[in-house]
């Protein structure tokens, strides 16, 4: 990576923290903005997880409204903006992908179960000092794992099933499963910007 | 927490991270997150990989008409003032209860039903590190206080000893008795002091340094009696210094005027039921 593109992460960085600061104060010309940088990756990230455009809509509706809500309380020093947006898009996402398996009959407009997303993700995470780097580096280290390793992660992170699911689904002994995520998650993060 | 522990939950960072613990399982971990640096350390870099995966995914754009829509709802509602940084449960917790849409009853019954699991499950743990901690200084209170206990056992056995001494060397009625070597144990002399009720104190100097196995052993010899009475066994130090109460014979009945004799001889340890000679140190008393 050339210091050109780590001082334009910089930037980019610096801008959306003053875009937050805006939204704080009540701008919405702030988070019109903000739906600019960050609209793309949410809803390619929900479609991804929900697989129906309709739900990834809801879901980029979700991510925005929050992000209006508590822009005061957004803590620059702990998270980047755009790893707060994600982890907030995944957690809605995986939220109505809950809601949807526990109402299987209703195709369209599924509201979250009100006890699913307590149980599907726990709670939001605060401090995400991502960059897009580090989304970069991850991309190309998730290539390099093997299918089986690979697999495990996909179910966890895109489908948000639980160990303990994953191993029910797929067969795979609880114990392998676990051994086989944390090896996963050890090669993901030796690829982290430092 | 414990090192053990520690080893346990940590292994459950990257799970955890992907939202892939049970929900027991998170429990423990949250509870055990709250007080372990390294775990959040940990967990702020797992943190980054989720994140990253997020990213990782083909960003699409969405339909344009979106936008518009998304925009008017968001700043319809009202936004939350926190501006200083709060403890993420809560903020968690503030996040999902400022939001209008979901504000039903079921919902916030859930909400604060998962607010009570993890603040029972993290009272429950700190419960759990606080009684293994008392358990800790209780045993170890217990262990000095038992230490404390022997001293004092000791100390009043001494304080008794000391008092008995006193008791028999200043009662009026007491004699004493001037205790001097025979040929057998030339350079020895000692002295006692007898009270026929109080009891007897005897205290012995140069007498033969003792072999193991061996004890000095102190008689009661009264005109008239079959045999010598036993009046205890004593040690000497290795200067033949020895210094101890008389056991005075429960069935000792002296006649008045009468010449009773005290004699020390050396016998195996344990004392021996009769003197065996020859007798080391001797004296005699008139009874009043």
């Amino acid at each position: 990576l050339s210091p050109h593109d780590s001082a334009s992460t910089d930037v980019m960085t610096e801008a959306d923290r003053q875009l937050m600061r805006d939204v704080a104060a009540g701008s919405s010309d702030a988070l019109s903005r903000l739906y600019d940088r960050h609209a793309a990756i949410v809803f390619g990230l929900a479609r991804r997880i929900l697989m129906r455009v309709e739900d990834a809509e809801e879901v980029v509706q979700d991510v925005f409204a929050q992000v209006w809500r508590d822009a005061g309380r957004y803590v620059p020093e702990r998270a980047t903006v755009a790893g707060w947006i994600v982890m907030l898009a995944r957690t809605r996402a995986i939220d109505r992908l809950r809601a949807r398996k526990a109402r299987p009959d209703q195709t369209h407009g599924a509201e979250p179960n009100p006890a699913a997303p307590l149980t599907a993700s726990g709670r939001d995470p605060e401090q995400v000092a991502v960059s897009e780097e580090d989304g970069r580096n991850v991309r190309k280290a998730l290539e390099t794992l093997p299918p089986e390793q690979r697999m495990l992660v996909d179910l966890a992170y895109y489908e948000g099933l639980t160990q303990s699911e994953i191993a029910e689904r797929t067969g795979v002994p609880l114990g392998t499963v676990k051994t086989r995520v944390r090896a996963a998650m050890a090669t993901l993060r030796s690829a982290l910007a430092s | 927490m414990t090192a053990s522990n520690h080893e346990t939950l940590v292994e459950m960072v990257a799970a955890y991270a992907l939202g892939a613990l049970e929900p027991a399982e998170r429990q423990s971990f949250e509870a055990h997150l709250a007080t372990c640096v390294t775990c959040q350390r940990e967990l702020a870099d797992m943190r980054r990989v989720t994140a990253g995966l997020g990213m990782a995914a083909d960003p699409v754009r969405p339909p344009d008409a979106l936008k518009a829509k998304t925009i008017a709802r968001a700043t319809s509602q009202p936004q939350a003032r926190a501006t200083q940084a709060v403890a993420p449960m809560t903020n968690q917790q503030a996040t999902r209860f400022a939001s209008k849409r979901r504000m039903s009853p079921e919902w916030l019954l859930a909400a604060a039903s998962l607010a009570a699991a993890i603040g029972v499950g993290f009272y429950a743990w700190s419960l759990r590190v606080q009684v293994g901690q008392m358990q800790g200084t209780v045993t170890e209170l217990s262990s000095r206080a038992n230490e404390l206990r022997g001293e004092l056992d000791r100390a009043r056995r001494e304080a008794a000893r000391l008092t008995s001494i006193i008791d028999i060397v200043q009662s009026p009625t007491t004699l004493q008795v001037s205790l001097t070597g025979t040929p057998a144990a030339r350079d020895a002399v000692g002295r006692a002091a007898f009270n026929a009720t109080r009891g007897m104190v005897v205290s012995t100097e140069k007498m033969p340094a003792l072999r193991p196995g061996r004890t000095y052993q102190l008689w009661v010899i009264v005109p008239g009696q079959p045999a010598p009475l036993s009046a205890g066994v004593f040690d000497v130090t290795p200067a033949g210094v020895g210094n101890f109460i008389a056991t005075l014979p429960s069935n000792l009945t002296v006649p008045p005027g009468a010449a009773v004799t005290l004699a020390v001889t050396e016998e195996p340890a344990g004392g021996s039921r009769g003197p065996t000679l020859p007798i080391l140190l001797a004296g005699q008393m008139k009874m009043q």
